[in-house]
């Protein structure tokens, strides 16, 4: 079978084989799964240990034990918080301002798009393990997380929870959540910052098979100070489908049709397109310090999840 | 280029095109685009735009594939017209008229002393070799009639077997009837050629080689057979000939037959006519076999062309067969020996009534030793409470006692009677004595004007119903035959000793007596004394079979096969010398074929003119040089198709 899907039958029957596949979710967090889960808790604490402190703080000033900043006195202030050795240095009274000891807010956007259907094993199973093995971290580490589905918009969500044992409620939410619909992920955006009330990281995990792009989507969560985490999921013959003769390809979303001819050349050609495409998102995204992976299907998630960890970006 | 295949173009091309149509709407279906999803068509449709520029490749391809697949099926198409390299001229149609008659088994063909037919054979196998491929070729056999040996086939194998499958017979050679089939077989055929194959004893019928006269009323009919004696066109067909040869010299029976004398059923004679065909005088030696026998031999000189007619009288009847034979042989033995047969003499049903005559009864048993008698005896008693006995009998002899009704015919009567009172018109005689004695099949040989009589009859003479006075006592009329309604009466005018009777006659003890019963029963049985028919071979013969359903012929070769009965008469054609055994129901009749022509046994070879146009060998022309090409059209097609899989699965064709 060619990449895609199989050549019977009509686009409609087709995608809809894809859905049921992608419906077949029960053995997505076995026991293995869970296993694998705590073992990666363990080498994220390790590797959490010896990364720097502060990459995961929040900037909020509150009542924590570290230095933050100085600031003018002012009549009510608390003495205590006065920084005595620079007013004998600089005769001016300041403030000493300590960082809030927070938790972090993780949101997994995960794209349940008809493209992430597409896959043997579906895109969509890839990219719920990676969001379940994430969110398995950032609850052990107290932080809280949420699972938001999308495709033209936002799906029902997961609320942010906190606490290990709230992985499960996670597992089953991503069970039993709808799948499907058209790759929106600008109007995605647009909907999570108005609805989100604490800003924190954005886990955005899909193929960014947009034909709007996703530059657009970026800039909202920066311009609404959420801290933007692409994960991009793709087939491991996407770039190189098995594709020959005369076709016609359907795209899987939108249903736009466009005759080709496979070739060898054209497969060379669709190779470069591809990788071109995929490295236009992670320049942009490089260029404005967006933790960018890009992971295929076939590579184990716990493979991928220790590269996420031993690159950074992601644990604090 | 020729085309070997028989079909025709405007067969062919509708299909050829059919093939093409049909070609191309697979290869539209082939090229009928797929559907695939993939996850984002945006990739491919950047990837399309960038190979506008190539398109007009793209399409050039597709007509370079399309024209790929329909050179690959004209080269399959044309293979299969069997085209030929270096052929010159069309398709032929030739007709192989053999000569299958009597003069090919001629043992002159050659040195060695094979048959003129086995000769031809060789030469005949020898010219297939000069065939196209293209060549339709029809195998006759000509002798009496026309046979096919084949249909038009291109088949060189075939032809050769057909051709070694021949076999010469004793008929002779209708040529009229092989022309007239071989010109209406090729009639309408491309190139139609006729090869006469013969030994060239032959008589060639007339011939144009214009075409025939619309007008039918040009047609003449031969006034006794209904044939058509017409000339026979051959216009537009190439005639050749190819001959075996022979030599002249030539003895043959002409004619043989026998048959019984009509006043001696027991002895018959043969008739015997020789033919000398050749040009040198010749001396034979006839030899008469009755069965296995040699009855008679006799030397006969024969001039060149001279016919000699010998006859073979009083031959004893020794068996049913006789047989001729000439010697020394020459080539063409089939003339050199004749069968005839003796017409068979059915055995005479004898009713003897009588209460008690042992001179009849020696009498009759002598006869039986003679000829085949079933005799039967009744006394004048018995007969008389059934005279329905006489019916199953072929003879009633009635022993001093007349029935009052004479048995009807068929059956013959023979009385002894001296009793006046039993036939009107008698006078009682006293001591005749036979004075005068007719000559009469009943009183051949016999002496009776020293036999006493005691009493007798004059017996009433009626010329007028054709009775006739076998013998006389002056003029008394003492034994009297008449022959009625289909069957002869003998009334003997004087009683035979017998122990009830006192007076009588001493006929019984002379040598007279047995020779008159013999003479009356001869008489009675002589009415076959016909011949029996020698059919000539080749010649159709009617045979009568008004009540039998079928007719079963069992031949020289003892082949039994079926002949249809139409109307009540059924046909047999003999082609081979010998007895022929017809079985129409419980009836066995059999039946003598002799070569018995004159023609026949002129088996000089002639030389071939037909409407003075001689007959030369064939050339057919056939070219070392011609090569049929399906086979590389074939080999071509493979390595095309091979080489479009190749380039198909590097998409440099679609």
């Amino acid at each position: 079978m060619v990449f895609g899907l199989a050549n019977r039958g009509g686009p409609a029957s087709r995608q809809s084989d894809a859905l049921a596949r992608a419906n077949q979710r029960d053995e997505l967090f076995d026991e293995r799964f869970v296993r694998s889960l705590e073992q990666l808790h363990l080498v994220s604490r390790r590797i959490a240990a010896g990364s720097a402190m502060a990459q995961r703080r929040t900037r909020k000033l509150g009542s924590g034990i570290e230095f933050a900043d100085h600031r003018q006195y002012a009549p009510g202030d608390d003495f205590r918080y006065v920084d005595w050795n620079l007013y004998g240095r600089l005769d001016k009274l300041l403030l000493r301002l300590f960082e809030e000891e927070e938790d972090l807010s993780i949101s997994f956007l995960i794209d349940v798009s008809d493209s992430m259907l597409l896959g043997a094993p579906p895109k969509v199973h890839y990219a719920m393990q990676v969001a379940a093995a994430l969110g398995y971290v950032g609850l052990a580490n107290l932080d809280r997380i949420a699972m938001l589905p999308f495709a033209g918009s936002l799906g029902e969500r997961m609320p942010p929870t906190r606490g290990k044992k709230r992985i499960f409620h996670a597992f089953e939410f991503l069970r039993t959540c709808a799948l499907g619909g058209q790759t929106n992920l600008a109007a995605v955006t647009k909907s999570f910052v108005r609805q989100a009330n604490r800003r924190g990281m954005v886990v955005v995990i899909s193929d960014f098979f947009d034909h709007q792009g996703v530059e657009a989507a970026l800039n909202t969560l920066r311009y609404h100070r959420f801290e933007p985490f692409l994960l991009q999921v793709v087939d491991p013959r996407e770039p190189r489908p098995t594709l020959r003769g005369d076709l016609v390809v359907v795209d899987a979303e939108t249903g736009e049709v466009q005759d080709v001819t496979v070739s060898a050349d054209m497969l060379a050609r669709y190779e470069r397109a591809f990788l071109a495409h995929t490295d236009g998102i992670r320049r942009y995204a490089t260029s404005r310090s967006i933790p960018f992976f890009r992971a295929a299907t076939d590579v184990p998630f716990d493979e991928l999840i220790m590269r996420i960890f031993r690159q950074g970006g992601f644990l604090r | 280029m020729t085309w070997l295949s028989p079909i025709a173009w405007s067969t062919w091309l509708p299909w050829a095109l059919a093939c093409v149509a049909l070609a191309t709407l697979a290869y539209l279906l082939k090229t009928r685009r797929q559907r695939f999803i993939v996850p984002f068509v945006g990739l491919w449709q950047r990837v399309v735009e960038e190979r506008q520029a190539a398109s007009w490749w793209h399409r050039l391809k597709r007509w370079i594939s399309l024209l790929l697949a329909l050179l690959l099926l004209c080269l399959l198409l044309l293979a299969m017209r069997g085209p030929i390299w270096g052929a010159r001229g069309g398709a032929r149609s030739i007709v192989l008229l053999v000569d299958t008659s009597a003069s090919m088994r001629a043992t002159d063909g050659d040195a060695a002393g094979r048959t003129r037919f086995a000769v031809l054979q060789d030469q005949l196998l020898r010219l297939t070799a000069e065939f196209r491929e293209s060549d339709a070729v029809l195998v006759l056999a000509m002798d009496a009639t026309t046979t096919p040996a084949t249909q038009f086939v291109n088949d060189v194998a075939i032809i050769r077997r057909a051709i070694t499958n021949l076999a010469a017979t004793d008929a002779p050679a209708d040529v009229s009837r092989g022309l007239r089939a071989a010109r209406d077989a090729l009639a309408g055929r491309a190139n139609p050629t006729l090869i006469i194959a013969t030994d060239g004893a032959l008589t060639l019928p007339s011939v144009t080689w214009q075409a025939p006269a619309q007008d039918s009323s040009q047609a003449t009919e031969h006034p006794m057979s209904g044939a058509d004696q017409s000339a026979i066109s051959l216009a537009g067909i190439d005639v050749f000939a190819v001959t075996s040869g022979g030599e002249a010299a030539n003895v043959g029976i002409v004619a043989f037959s026998a048959r019984r004398y009509p006043s001696n059923a027991n002895a018959h004679e043969a008739f015997v006519e020789l033919y000398n065909a050749g040009s040198t005088a010749q001396r034979r030696t006839i030899t008469v076999f009755a069965g296995d026998t040699p009855i008679d031999a006799r030397q006969v000189d024969l001039a060149a062309g001279e016919r000699v007619r010998q006859v073979y009288p009083k031959l004893p009847a020794l068996a049913e067969r006789l047989r001729v034979e000439l010697s020394p042989r020459d080539a063409f033995v089939t003339d050199d020996s004749a069968l005839a047969l003796i017409p068979p003499r059915p055995a005479q049903r004898i009713l003897l009534v009588t209460r008690d005559s042992l001179f009849l009864e020696a009498a009759l048993l002598a006869y039986a030793e003679m000829a085949p008698v079933v005799l039967e005896k009744r006394t004048p008693k018995e007969y008389a409470a059934d005279p329905s006995l006489a019916t199953r009998t072929d003879v009633v002899l009635f022993d001093d006692y007349v029935p009052t009704s004479l048995p009807p015919a068929p059956a013959h009567v023979m009385i002894f009677s001296a009793d006046a009172a039993s036939l009107p018109g008698a006078r009682p005689l006293v001591r005749p004595r036979v004075t005068d004695i007719t000559e009469h099949p009943v009183t051949r040989f016999a002496a009776l004007g020293d036999v006493n009589f005691d009493d007798g009859l004059r017996l009433p003479v009626d010329a007028g119903r054709g009775d006739v006075v076998l013998f006389r006592s002056v003029r008394d009329a003492m034994a009297v035959a008449r022959t009625e309604s289909g069957r002869r009466l003998v009334w003997f005018g004087f009683a035979l000793p017998a122990p009830h009777r006192q007076s009588a006659t001493d006929l019984p003890l002379r040598v007279a007596f047995p020779l008159l019963i013999a003479g009356t029963l001869e008489w009675f049985a002589g009415t076959n004394t016909a011949y029996v028919a020698v059919h000539r071979t080749g010649q159709r013969q009617r045979i009568a079979v008004p009540q039998a359903t079928d007719v079963s012929v069992t031949g020289p070769d003892g082949k039994r096969r079926i002949l249809p009965v139409t109307d009540g008469w059924a046909e047999l054609l003999p082609r081979h010398t010998g007895i022929y055994q017809l079985t129409m129901g419980e009836q066995v009749v059999q039946a003598v074929a002799n070569v018995s022509s004159g023609e026949e046994s002129m088996i000089a070879p002639q030389p071939l003119v037909l409407a003075e146009k001689p007959l030369t060998p064939p050339d057919l022309g056939r070219s070392s040089a011609t090569r049929a090409l399906w086979g590389p059209l074939v080999i071509l097609f493979l390595a095309l198709v091979a080489l479009e899989w190749w380039w198909f699965h590097r998409r440099w064709t679609v």
